[in-house]
């Protein structure tokens, strides 16, 4: 074997063993070529991961500081409620409209509020009116 | 050229593994079967060793730029395979009840496959026979004990080489194999009168 024989060594068999080992050992180039190849695909998939890692944590503290930059900002201005709006967006129109109204209102002879109970009640008004 | 010039070309060309995927390639190539003779041998078990290879590869290819090249690539792959080894024994429990249920499943298998370039059929026998108690013996054996021997009486390596692989002096080199050797003959049988 060896041919290191040395005190101690057990000499029956080791020859054997070690030959065996050898022998279990040998494969075809195809095993091999496999090997290398799967060898190869996970250092390549280790590289990828390491660049998608980076990926990741690159876009997680690019959504963060968007963020942060939003929540600094504060909140938006209160909005005006819509009926403002819709009076803003009524323009020329709506003044005319409003003097009607106004003009409406002064030559009523019962108030807005008190029209239901007048509408049920014709006979309650003053009879001298009538 | 001198071993040291040949630790410096090494380390330059570990460096170069993660730039050139072909130096990498070569490194694999040069390595892949020693290393994988290694670990079958400590192992017995080619799926895992198989596996620890490809690991070992793995391995030094993350800590390419730790390599300092004060020894050969060999050695540091060598080196890394036997951690791995010795990581493995510790983790599973179950890699320990596999091992033991493969044995006599295995043997015969093993035994198989010794030469048979014994002119006398009983020798070749008795040679198989001893093979196979070896291999298991060997198996049972603590993880340096069995790196020591293995590399000593497979891969036929210098005892300050091996020293050199397992990070200890030359006098602990011996001293595993001393044990290791006793272990052997004893599970053989070779200790009996």
């Amino acid at each position: 074997m060896t041919g290191h024989e040395e005190p101690g060594q057990p000499t029956r068999g080791l020859d054997a063993w070690a030959r065996t080992v050898r022998a279990e050992a040998e494969r075809d180039e195809a095993f091999w070529a496999r090997q290398r190849t799967d060898i190869r695909q996970r250092t390549q998939t280790q590289g990828v991961s390491l660049w998608g890692w980076v990926a990741v944590l690159g876009t997680a503290s690019m959504a963060a500081t968007a963020l942060a930059i939003l929540l600094a900002r504060g909140p938006d201005p209160v909005q005006a409620p819509a009926a403002m709006i819709a009076v803003a967006n009524i323009g020329a129109n709506g003044d005319d409209q409003l003097l009607m109204d106004v003009e409406k209102a002064v030559l009523r002879e019962v108030p807005m509020a008190f029209e239901p109970a007048d509408f049920l009640l014709p006979g309650a008004r003053d009879p001298e009116e009538e | 050229m001198t071993r040291q010039t040949t630790a410096i070309i090494d380390a330059t060309a570990v460096r170069a593994m993660g730039l050139e995927a072909a130096s990498f390639d070569g490194i694999v190539r040069e390595h892949q079967q020693r290393l994988y003779r290694l670990l079958l041998a400590m192992t017995r078990d080619p799926d895992e060793a198989d596996g620890l290879v490809q690991e070992t590869f793995v391995r030094a290819f993350e800590h390419r730029e730790a390599f300092r090249g004060d020894c050969e690539v060999g050695t540091w792959l060598t080196r890394i395979a036997i951690n791995l080894v010795r990581d493995r024994t510790r983790s599973g429990p179950w890699r320990f009840w596999k091992s033991l249920f493969r044995r006599d499943g295995d043997a015969a298998r093993e035994a198989e496959q010794v030469p048979d370039d014994a002119p006398d059929p009983v020798r070749a026998l008795l040679a198989r026979e001893d093979a196979r108690a070896i291999g298991v013996a060997v198996a049972r054996l603590p993880i340096r004990q069995r790196a020591a021997f293995t590399l000593r009486y497979v891969e036929e390596q210098s005892v300050s080489r091996i020293a050199e692989t397992l990070g200890c002096e030359v006098g602990t080199v011996k001293a595993h194999l001393a044990r290791a050797t006793a272990a052997v003959r004893r599970e053989v049988g070779h200790d009996r009168p």
